[in-house]
């Protein structure tokens, strides 16, 4: 506590470097969505003076789990003990952003050479992007396009690098990193356009829709799950699939798990991200689907979509809802849970059997739904012929 | 669709059971807070029937949490007040739904065959387990869910007088399970016209019975449908933790003494108890699961899933937004219901098709 932003980035570096480059997704969305501070409230040898308090349902780790993430998840044990920390607000989320992107950046150089990658900024319908190419790239004719998370005010095409790097790797495709302008100066018209844009450009570029993927987690998910209703109703061809992690579908903050897990939930909580929500999209616009996907019309349309989280997610009910909906609508849309583990898992727990299944999981969606794509309109399916994967 | 019943009874756990007790007082949603505990929370994005249901209940929701079962005059008392209730609804519903109800037994073992009205032979049997915290129902007092069953798919569907604990073991029910699944292929019924389903401890026993099945070098059933399964008999689970307190239906405190009544907790680890320990390499039914956000159970759903798909299975996980245990049996007027039982309809039209003729 008292601690000075200053001090925190270079504990925050100092961490990072010691657990490894799968923290990040955890680091970026605890100790910087909610200001740093998770990392020093409670540091470990802090706690042996006070009386020990009963463990916070967030600290709890599932004997379910497989054991590579419960490493994981131990290494956060101490940080979880102590109370949340303050709410981020429209005077510090500048401050935030400039600390996330000193601490993610940094590791920038280290990724690209230990990955393979060949990283390209360009420019796509006038919005800037960040083109990722696996090691070893042969094209396929299929194009990613990817919406980094970070509640819709952090992060940038540079700093969520790992999330472009891991879906290119595992797929070898060629991804394009949106570097869309997040909040309070990018709200959610502008972004889902920004989207849209790079979307357009990628087609112009000779890709048919079918051919083209959207992924993301958390905020970015939001998102690509808006645009893709937007990118319907303007009358354009669909995407050939989604896969959406950990996406917030309802921006209201209404839902039963969003109360029900609001303690249970190692990474967000409603408060951490409520502010970060209102600078995307102010309250009255938040029933709004290109906002709040949840309350799309998917009787229109929609790609097929299939959607990754875990059973300690606020967002669980989110995800639901948003799968329901789509289903409901005759979409093709399946929802796999993981067993224990927390909002945007697969970058957290890359190594472990639960990241490696999500990946897997992604790349066979991919495979079914980009590889024999022959453009035009994504069709509802017949509910009775849903896609199955082992 | 016909017009089910507001309770089946059969579906439900021990807590569910006794809800059909509950005094009726409705009540507005509302967030928990010290005066209200979290159990009681309903939230804002279930459909207004459901929302309607859930206020109906709100007193046994938040009246204290019953005492555990002790003695064996405790689990009788408690088969013995759900069989009452449980028959009082059952047969209500074969009042409306008017099926054809045919007792018959299978070395041994009873079973209710039931046939919805108007029934045509389509070559397929759904074998259908009651639930009831392994400890109470019966197949008298499930029929009228599996008349419900039949109804909707308009299937016959056979349900399973198998022995509760403590009297009964997980030994014995899935072995009684087997007698029919045997004695149905025993009488000509192709295994790939056979369909299994139950609700809770029903699903429990469909799941580890199925293993069982294989295990024995018989063929295996077509297709499960498992509503609201536990499939995981030993604590140490997420949800079994962070969503104790959130759970208006089930309290582990509560089911326990059912759960070490039907297997010594040394077992507890046997497949043939808790499925999600089984090798589902070695081949498994396409599965659908199905269950809602509220349940403590959620883990040993979501568990049983990537485990069959883990073994190279075809499995489906079906949440719903905000809805309890055995949500399908109380409250399948609701949408929520109506899509969770459409939802099995088309997973049986498509796994368990009819024969050619």
């Amino acid at each position: 506590m008292g601690v000075r932003l200053g001090d925190l980035a270079g504990r925050y570096a100092a961490e990072v470097k010691t657990t490894g480059i799968h923290m990040r997704a955890l680091m970026i969305l605890t100790a910087v969505v909610s200001g740093g501070v998770l990392m020093v409230a409670a540091p470990a040898g802090a706690q042996s003076t006070a009386q020990p308090a009963p463990a916070p349902l967030r600290a709890y780790v599932p004997t379910t789990i497989s054991p590579e993430a419960a490493a994981i998840m131990a290494k956060q044990h101490a940080a979880l003990l102590g109370p949340r920390p303050p709410a981020p607000n429209a005077a510090s989320f500048a401050v935030l952003y400039q600390f996330a992107e000193r601490a993610m950046r940094s590791h920038e150089p280290e990724l690209i050479k230990s990955m393979g990658l060949t990283v390209a900024e360009r420019e796509m319908g006038g919005v800037p992007v960040l083109e990722v190419l696996p090691k070893d790239y042969k094209s396929d004719g299929t194009v990613l396009i990817y919406v980094h998370g970070g509640g819709f005010i952090l992060g940038s095409a540079h700093s969520s690098l790992h999330g472009a790097a891991i879906m290119a790797n595992a797929t070898g495709k060629r991804v394009i990193s949106v570097d869309y302008t997040v909040a309070p100066k990018g709200q959610w018209r502008l972004v889902t356009d920004q989207v849209i844009a790079v979307y357009k450009a990628v087609m112009a570029q000779g890709v048919a829709a079918a051919r083209i993927g959207m992924f993301g987690e958390s905020a970015g998910a939001s998102i690509i799950s808006s645009t893709a209703l937007k990118i319907r109703d303007q009358g354009l061809p669909m995407p050939g699939g989604l896969v959406l992690v950990s996406p917030a579908t309802d921006l209201t903050g209404a839902g039963d798990t969003r109360v029900t897990l609001a303690d249970a939930d190692p990474v967000l909580w409603p408060a951490a991200i409520q502010p970060g929500i209102d600078a995307y999209a102010p309250p009255a616009d938040q029933k709004n689907p290109y906002v709040s996907s949840v309350y799309g019309d998917f009787t229109k349309g929609y790609p097929p979509t299939l959607i990754l989280g875990g059973t300690k997610e606020l967002l669980l009910s989110d995800m639901v809802r948003l799968e329901r909906k789509i289903r409901e609508a005759g979409g093709d849309v399946r929802l796999e849970l993981y067993e224990g583990m927390p909002h945007a898992f697969p970058g957290l727990v890359l190594a472990a059997p639960e990241g490696k299944s999500a990946m897997r999981e992604a790349v066979m969606f991919w495979n079914r739904h980009l590889a024999g794509g022959k453009g035009g309109r994504a069709k509802p399916q017949d509910r009775n012929r849903r896609a199955h994967s082992a | 669709m016909p017009k089910p019943s507001r309770l089946a009874v059969a579906v439900s756990f021990v807590t569910l059971a006794l809800a059909m007790s509950a005094t009726a007082q409705p009540a507005p949603a509302a967030q928990p807070s010290p005066q209200l505990p979290m159990r009681a929370y309903v939230p804002s994005t279930i459909s207004p029937e459901a929302a309607a249901i859930y206020a109906r209940y709100r007193a046994f929701v938040l009246a204290p949490r019953p005492g555990p079962p002790k003695t064996l005059a405790d689990f009788d008392a408690l088969y013995q007040g759900a069989e009452k209730r449980g028959l009082a609804a059952s047969e209500a519903r074969l009042k409306v739904l008017q099926p054809t109800v045919i007792e018959r037994h299978f070395t041994g073992v009873q079973a209710f065959e039931v046939r919805p009205k108007g029934w045509k032979n389509d070559g397929t049997v759904i074998i259908h387990v009651h639930g009831g915290g392994f400890v109470t129902g019966s197949a008298r007092s499930s029929l009228g869910e599996a008349a419900d069953i039949a109804t909707a798919t308009g299937r016959r569907v056979f349900t399973v007088e198998y022995t509760v604990a403590p009297r009964g073991n997980w030994r014995m029910a899935t072995d009684q399970v087997m007698a029919v699944y045997k004695g149905l292929l025993g009488q000509g019924v192709k295994a790939k016209r056979i369909g299994m389903t139950g609700g809770s401890a029903g699903a429990t026993i469909v799941a580890a019975t199925t293993l069982k099945i294989r295990d024995r070098g018989l063929p295996m059933p077509a297709a499960l449908i498992l509503m609201c399964p536990m499939s995981d008999f030993t604590d140490g689970e997420d949800t079994r933790v962070t969503l104790a307190e959130a759970d208006p239906a089930l309290y582990m405190p509560q089911v326990r003494p059912g759960l070490d009544a039907y297997a010594d907790p040394a077992d507890q680890k046997n497949p043939y108890v808790s499925p999600v320990y089984g090798d589902f390499s070695k081949g498994y039914p396409p599965t659908l699961i199905q269950g809602g956000t509220k349940e403590f159970l959620l883990s040993d759903m979501v568990r049983l899933h990537r485990a069959i798909k883990r073994g190279g299975g075809i499995s489906d996980l079906e949440i719903y937004e905000g809805m309890p245990h055995g949500f399908m049996g109380l409250m399948p007027d609701a949408p929520e219901g109506r899509e969770a039982r459409a939802e099995e309809v088309a997973f049986w039209k498509r796994y368990l098709p009819a024969a050619r003729r």
